[in-house]
């Protein structure tokens, strides 16, 4: 407290307005009668003035060029370029996939994936591929005890370790900054190849997993979406990897995750 | 507005922040091309139609404070007349008593710096600035206090706060 009125946090919200009208008029009164602390209110506001006579040229300074190039990607539909293609490979995707492969998911999903129809022009990349990795997901996940072979303590041990299975450089995307950390990972089968899986957990319990494995014969396609029982998954094919993220979370979420994942890899 | 308008008319802003809050013009330019960047791979962060000044001024303090955190983890110790050459150095964006300025507000920690600039120079409220920083508001009022009597304290003896700040009389 400052003397025997005000607390040093009213004096600053009188300073910056943060008070009622009715709270002002207290202050005000207050500091009639105390002239030093009235003084030392006016020696914050002359800090201010300083403050903006010190650096206010910089409102009115030129952009550096950089920046200007900067604010011209912003007028791009989407962050990147390759991005905004993938975004518009989304949408043409959902588009046609939703009615035709989408349903062929849904109501077929016990035949053997590669008697699957495909989606027009844009012929889904193996949803063998997803049938694992929705596979993969049921399985571990809901494991208690034994969720993965190698955990994150480990992280080191494992990326070498899968990066010498898969037989390409493999990385464990961070997705801290949507909340999931990783948990760990293990080595799969996937018809007769490794392929691996890293699993994340959030501060609720909530898992997503990354299934990847080599492209076989494949051609490199965007984002793709499938949405099965509850769970979600994006896949794609970047050569020489693919790669299906799972999790039981909204469309957009997911995606979000998987742009983040996609710009890691890059 | 457009939605690149919209940023664009922040960074003046972002800027001048930046400089008050680094003392360096280099560096503080260099925080926020990192924070435009950052900014482009978020846009879906920012609710459209909402003015994005908070949002920029959180990314910009979320690099800042990395860097800090892994500046403090490899310190740089940097000779007292060094860093004096250093603001002497011509910097025309700046007024002539940014240098003043410059040295009196890095006597005060990089918390309470941030908050003395956020609402006494950028007019962040309280709460816009606790929501920048990720810290409670009493925080934000507590940090606000004890800056600006520090400052006030280095400034005292020019009387107004223009002419050169006693930086021996705290020492």
């Amino acid at each position: 407290m400052s003397a025997d009125g005000f607390s040093e946090s009213w004096l600053h919200a009188y300073l910056d307005g943060e008070l009622t009208a009715a709270d002002r008029r207290a202050v005000e009164a207050w500091l009639e009668a105390h002239p030093d602390i009235k003084a030392r209110i006016r020696a914050y506001r002359r800090i201010n003035d300083a403050l903006h006579r010190s650096y206010g040229a910089l409102l009115d300074a030129p952009l550096p060029d950089r920046m200007e190039e900067t604010l011209a990607r912003l007028e791009a539909p989407s962050p990147h370029r390759r991005l905004a293609r993938l975004a518009a490979s989304i949408a043409l995707v959902l588009a046609i996939g939703v009615a035709g492969y989408g349903l062929g998911v849904l109501t077929a999903h016990h035949l053997p994936a590669d008697l699957l129809p495909g989606v027009g022009p844009q012929k889904p990349a193996r949803p063998m591929l997803v049938d694992r990795a929705l596979g993969a997901y049921r399985v571990y996940v809901s494991e208690v005890r034994h969720p993965v072979e190698v955990d994150a303590r480990q992280e080191a041990h494992l990326v070498k370790w899968l990066t010498k299975r898969i037989g390409e450089p493999v990385r464990a995307p961070d997705f801290r900054s949507h909340g999931f950390r990783l948990v760990g990972g293990r080595l799969l089968p996937d018809n007769g190849r490794p392929a691996a899986l890293f699993m994340y957990e959030d501060g609720t319990g909530r898992r997503l997993t990354v299934y990847l494995r080599r492209r076989v014969d494949e051609p490199n396609t965007a984002f793709q979406y499938v949405s099965y029982e509850g769970l979600s998954a994006f896949y794609w094919i970047d050569a020489p990897l693919a790669f299906a993220l799972t999790a039981e979370l909204p469309r957009q979420r997911l995606l979000r995750i998987a742009k983040t994942m996609y710009e890691q890899l890059e | 507005m457009s939605r690149r308008d919209a940023v664009a008319a922040e960074i003046p802003r972002l800027r001048r922040y930046a400089r008050a809050l680094t003392g360096d013009g280099d560096a503080a330019d260099d925080l926020v091309q990192d924070c435009l960047e950052r900014a482009l791979t978020r846009l879906d962060q920012w609710r459209h139609g909402e003015s994005p000044r908070r949002w920029l001024f959180t990314i910009l303090h979320n690099i800042h404070a990395d860097a800090m955190r892994r500046r403090a983890r490899r310190p740089v110790h940097v000779a007292y007349d060094e860093r004096d050459a250093r603001h002497q150095g011509a910097d025309p964006q700046t007024h002539a008593s940014a240098g003043d300025m410059d040295r009196a507000l890095q006597q005060l920690s990089e918390e309470q710096r941030a908050v003395v600039l956020l609402v006494g120079l950028e007019g962040l409220s309280y709460a816009e600035a606790a929501a920048v920083l990720g810290i409670p508001a009493g925080t934000v009022m507590s940090r606000l206090a004890r800056g600006r009597e520090k400052l006030r304290v280095l400034m005292q003896e020019t009387g107004d706060g223009r002419s050169r700040p006693s930086l021996r009389r705290i020492k």
